[in-house]
């Protein structure tokens, strides 16, 4: 780790941010090209983002499951314009225990076939509906053009998938995640999005209609930030999602999906970060506030880590950390400033702390 | 402890408030395609929009800059296409991606 400024912004915006993400050990590169490796400070980011994102999404009436990471090939083909969009970015595993698989397995790149099919397993009256289901996992897209967050082969994401009885209230649905989205990125992250309805050409492959957040970046590119689609029928014609409503007769499910990724995390870091280092919006930062000791000697650094505000503090409202008198002030100062937190000095014996706090 | 988390709150509210003004101040209503394609380069055009894929594909062969969505709450006026002309009640963001 060097102990170099980082590059200016306006220098070269890109790579500011490579070096932002590796100074602050937010992520790192992967032996396989196009990987990453999110080191404990960008999961620890990342965990405050799912928490936020969790309640809100339980708030809505979500709940949590799990589905398999290998989809059968055939999945895929079901949906046209699905397979269209997503067969140049397919992982496929062909063999298994040394033994050439019957059926190629892909690594999922979205999991809309998958649930899709169990949705078609799970579904057969109005009272079953609806369904609303999220799943946090990780995904595969054999991308070409990597940056560390903004697009890797695989990813961490959630991803919702709901059914309706009918096309209005799949719609609404579509709305309401768009828009907590949206309240997600305004108040938890500080990030201004603009909510809204993509193209035809930019919508998501087998969507009938596509939502997005659009945040500004620092260089003013845009980065889409989350996605909340309306399917229409489309899925639930592929995998035979099929209920009987009240009046006996079968009809075809409305089904929606919403994600949002990794990549947000570098939405945040481009949004908010400087020449100094990251900065991170307060509501989601893993750490908050550093508190560095400078004293002369060893007991009173004892005695502030025992002084009952300290705790309370580490306790209660702010996620703090006491650093080590070990390391060298100007490192520390300098380290804060790459990790993107406040350092509120405190100075002088532990009686002068009650005024500081 | 209270000082401490005040501090944090007006952070959140100031971070708000830079990254909104920052957007808001790259945020480019231009005249015609000439201006669209030159504010593209650092900021982002809400224009009138056709939503025809002629249009969005002219847009990003000669800039680069893709259609990123159509904001909900419009204010329902009308315009021309910033591109062909023709008459067009939805406006779009074009801008250069990541």
């Amino acid at each position: 780790m060097s102990d170099e400024k980082l590059t200016p912004r306006n220098i070269d915006f890109s790579e500011w941010y490579n070096q932002i993400v590796l100074r602050a050990e937010m992520a790192d590169y992967a032996p396989v090209r196009g990987c990453m490796v999110v080191r404990p400070y960008g999961w620890a980011l990342w965990e405050n983002i799912q928490q936020a994102l969790d309640r809100r999404f339980k708030e809505t009436g979500h709940v949590n499951a799990a589905f398999p990471l290998f989809i059968p090939m055939s999945f895929l083909e079901k949906e046209k314009e699905h397979v269209e969009g997503f067969s140049p970015e397919l992982a496929v595993v062909t063999i298994g225990g040394g033994e050439k698989l019957e059926e190629p397995l892909v690594v999922r790149p979205t999991s809309e076939t998958i649930i899709g099919y169990m949705y078609s397993k799970w579904i057969k009256s109005y009272r079953d509906l609806p369904v609303l289901i999220n799943q946090w996992g990780n995904v595969v897209r054999w991308e070409l053009r990597t940056r560390l967050f903004l697009r890797t082969l695989e990813f961490y994401w959630q991803e919702g998938h709901t059914a309706h009885t009918t096309e209005q209230e799949a719609r609404e649905e579509t709305m309401r995640m768009l828009q907590v989205y949206a309240d997600f990125a305004i108040n938890e992250a500080a990030v201004p999005v603009i909510p809204g309805v993509k193209s035809q050409i930019e919508k998501f492959a087998g969507a009938a209609m596509s939502t997005t957040i659009e945040a500004m970046m620092q260089d003013t590119r845009a980065l889409q930030s989350g996605t909340s689609h309306f399917l229409g029928q489309n899925f639930a014609k592929a995998f035979e999602i099929q209920f009987l409503d009240k009046d006996n007769s079968l009809q075809y499910a409305w089904t929606t999906s919403w994600g949002l990724s990794t990549r947000f995390i570098g939405a945040i870091i481009m949004t908010h970060g400087d020449d100094q280092g990251l900065i991170l919006p307060p509501r989601l930062a893993p750490v908050q506030a550093v508190i560095v000791p400078i004293f002369k000697s060893e007991p009173e650094t004892t005695a502030l880590k025992s002084h009952p505000d300290l705790s309370s503090m580490t306790g209660k409202c702010v996620a703090c950390h006491c650093e080590s008198r070990s390391v060298p002030k100007m490192w520390k100062k300098v380290r804060s400033l790459w990790h993107g937190v406040i350092d509120p000095v405190a100075r002088g014996s532990p009686s002068f702390h009650r005024q500081v706090w | 402890v209270k000082t401490v988390s005040g501090l944090l709150a007006d952070i959140q509210k100031s971070l708000l408030e830079r990254a909104t003004a920052f957007r808001d101040s790259h945020i480019y209503d231009p005249k015609d395609y000439t201006e669209l394609t030159q504010v593209v380069q650092n900021g982002w055009a809400y224009s009138y929009w056709c939503e025809s894929a002629e249009c969005e594909a002219k847009v990003k062969e000669d800039t680069k800059a893709t259609t990123r969505c159509m904001p909900l709450d419009q204010s329902g006026g009308k315009g021309k296409c910033i591109v062909c002309g023709k008459e067009s009640d939805r406006r779009v963001y074009f801008a250069r991606a990541y």
